[in-house]
């Protein structure tokens, strides 16, 4: 059986903002490429600005203005050797057949998503009766369950969004994320402002639910510690580009890309007071980014040939991309 | 001022603050006795707390905006929510204060100039435009910044990481002996994250600047306070050496968030994923006569709800649990 689900082509895409005058292309997300499989959770790590969340749009086929799609694909794989070009698809076509019942979203700041007039039951009530065709009392035993391991009371079904804490809309979200049983779940920085011990049980569930159901979830964080306790493989992102996937025991033991071993060591650490070191200048405007590697004005170990080439993802060990001219050549 | 040299830096009296609201007064214990103390120069203090645990309403009563119910403040020695006038400009000088978004700090549409320049006019009382823009200059420096390279820019012009450097800069000026900092990294990428704590360090190491570093994240904590106070629901539950108790935990709520902390480290991931329960956060607790955390701990009984626990001092950490009393 084949088990990849989800594989992102060459996919270049970004937003188009009037300025002076002048139409702008931020170059958000350049010629990303992924294969995402079947029961995993993948992570994608980098920070603000690099085109974390709008890779995750797109993904999801979320295109709305300013947000294009310059080139590429993301392939739904439904069973074998039969894909399913998203991106190619009309808005109406990807509501109807791919969310919720393929693909859920959560999005970022998600706590604040809730429509503010309808009670939390009927949030799940419509999702269910449109996507599962589950009836009213099937529906509302299932509610409750999903809220009960989310260590929400059953009496909550009858609330309002806005009489709920935020950490409590959060579980709410996530849970009508994952009650139509989609086979990937894209989760945006879930549990970000959350306190940790909430935090902590959220991401146990997210865990618990995704071996459960043996499905595919892509979780965005800037969080790294996030993504090493949760996530199976990482894509580490730069200006738009991925520079580095491998499983997290490689990314967090091993790094081979410059950027991610610097990131990886400007992390405090509880129990280590060694001097930890930021990493100089800041990253580049994605309106004008640098020719060559993107992370070059930035790194250390710059060489002639970063300056002019850009790098391609190529696997220097088994499973373990990275983009860098420099260990490319060894 | 003639005890400033002998008395504590900072110490916080039995601190009580109650917010009132809704029709019928509900209160709201935001600080509930609160006691801490910054001995002297050169130390820096975390401030450790989750949202709602009153970390910044305690900020704003150092800083003086806020008074608090009962308790005192007192910064070598006086009383600050009852300063003379002279006595107040000098506290603003000598206390100086760094917020989580520097955006929010200057005004967009200013010079991040013009905020430096009347800091030093109004402040130390330089009037000659040169002698000014030197005093700058070298304090920007002293922080790896040039005068030149900020002069001209308005806030959107920087990074974030750069504006919390100039905002810095800027509560440098008056060559302040305490700084507030109100999660002052809390917004800004790892990579720069980790240059402006170094700069706290650098700045007690070079100047004997004391830092109050309020935040909710334990391994920045860590990696630089000497002290720390962990703050819930209004009360400090656990104060002392960083080192003794972030290393080892005695309050079961220190220990819950310990536990709780995700860490880049995917070998501590099975100890990170067993399981936990999930329970409401309550408004009672908020009102509880005894212990706030008792309604989630597990070694809670019938004493700890109803009567607060005392502060018991434990080697070099005061703890307020009754696990500890009579031992």
């Amino acid at each position: 059986m084949n088990d990849e689900v989800l594989r992102i082509k060459n996919l270049s895409g970004g937003y188009l903002v009037k300025r002076d005058n002048t139409l702008d292309y931020i170059d958000a997300v350049n010629d990303v490429n992924i294969i995402i499989k079947r029961d995993e959770v993948f992570g994608i790590a980098g920070e603000s600005g690099c085109g974390k969340s709008t890779l995750l749009k797109l993904l999801y086929g979320y295109v709305k203005s300013p947000l294009i799609i310059k080139k590429g694909e993301v392939l739904l794989s439904e069973s074998t050797n039969y894909y399913l070009n998203i991106l190619s698809l009309k808005n109406e076509e990807v509501k109807k057949k791919i969310w919720w019942k393929y693909i859920s979203w959560i999005p970022q700041n998600s706590m604040n998503v809730l429509n503010p007039t309808i009670r939390i039951k009927d949030h799940f009530l419509e999702i269910l009766r449109m996507h599962m065709k589950i009836e009213r009392d099937e529906a509302h035993k299932l509610i409750v369950e999903y809220l009960g391991l989310l260590g929400l009371s059953k009496d909550i079904v009858n609330a309002f969004p806005h009489q709920l804490s935020g950490g409590m809309r959060q579980r709410i979200i996530i849970a009508l994320a994952l009650i139509t049983r989609p086979k990937i779940v894209l989760a945006d920085e879930p549990t970000t402002a959350l306190d940790v011990v909430v935090q902590r049980g959220i991401l146990q569930w997210l865990g618990y639910k995704q071996r459960e159901l043996k499905n595919t979830m892509i979780i965005v964080s800037h969080d790294l510690s996030i993504h090493a306790m949760l996530s199976k493989r990482i894509g580490i992102m730069y200006a738009g580009k991925i520079v580095e996937i491998s499983r997290s025991e490689n990314i967090f033991e091993k790094p081979l890309h410059p950027y991610t071993q610097l990131l990886l060591s400007s992390l405090p650490r509880l129990g280590d007071k060694s001097l930890r070191i930021g990493i100089t200048g800041s990253p580049p405007d994605l309106i004008r980014p640098p020719l060559g590697c993107r992370f070059h004005p930035r790194c250390p170990y710059c060489i002639e040939r970063c300056i002019i080439e850009e790098p391609d993802l190529t696997e220097a060990e088994k499973d373990h991309f990275i983009a860098c001219s420099r260990i490319e050549k060894r | 001022m003639d005890n400033k040299n002998t008395a504590q830096l900072l110490v916080l009296k039995n601190i009580n603050k109650v917010f009132r609201y809704g029709f019928f007064g509900f209160e709201f214990k935001a600080l509930d006795k609160v006691n801490l103390t910054i001995e002297h120069e050169g130390i820096i203090y975390t401030i450790a707390g989750e949202s709602g645990s009153g970390k910044t309403t305690l900020a704003r009563i150092i800083l003086g905006v806020h008074k608090p119910d009962e308790g005192l403040v007192e910064y070598k020695g006086k009383n600050i929510h009852s300063l003379k006038s002279s006595e107040a400009r000098w506290f603003r000088r000598e206390v100086q204060a760094i917020f989580q978004d520097p955006y929010a700090t200057f005004n967009p549409m200013k010079k991040v100039y013009s905020y430096l320049y009347e800091t030093v006019r109004s402040f130390l009382g330089f009037h000659d435009e040169s002698e000014i823009n030197e005093y700058i200059n070298s304090r920007l420096l002293s922080i790896g910044l040039k005068l030149d390279d900020v002069k001209e820019k308005y806030p959107h012009e920087f990074s974030g990481g750069e504006l919390q450097r100039i905002a810095i800069a800027k509560s440098l000026l008056t060559m302040p002996k305490l700084i507030i900092a109100d999660e002052p990294v809390s917004m800004l990428d790892a990579s720069f994250r980790i240059n402006i704590l170094n700069l706290f360090k650098d700045l007690k190491r070079r100047y004997n600047i004391s830092f109050l570093y309020i935040t909710h994240d334990l391994a920045t904590a860590y990696y630089i306070s000497d002290f720390i106070a962990i703050l819930y629901r209004g009360t400090i539950v656990e104060r002392g050496p960083t080192e003794d108790i972030l290393r080892n935990p005695l309050h079961p709520y220190t220990q819950i968030l310990l536990d709780s902390l995700p860490e880049p480290d995917p070998k501590k991931r099975d100890k990170y994923m067993k399981p936990l329960k999930l329970s409401e956060i309550e408004e009672k607790e908020f009102t509880v006569q005894g212990c706030k955390f008792s309604f989630r701990c597990s070694y809670s009984n019938e004493k700890c709800l109803q009567t607060r626990p005392p502060e018991i001092l434990i080697n070099n950490r005061v703890i307020s649990c009754w696990l500890y009393h009579y031992k």
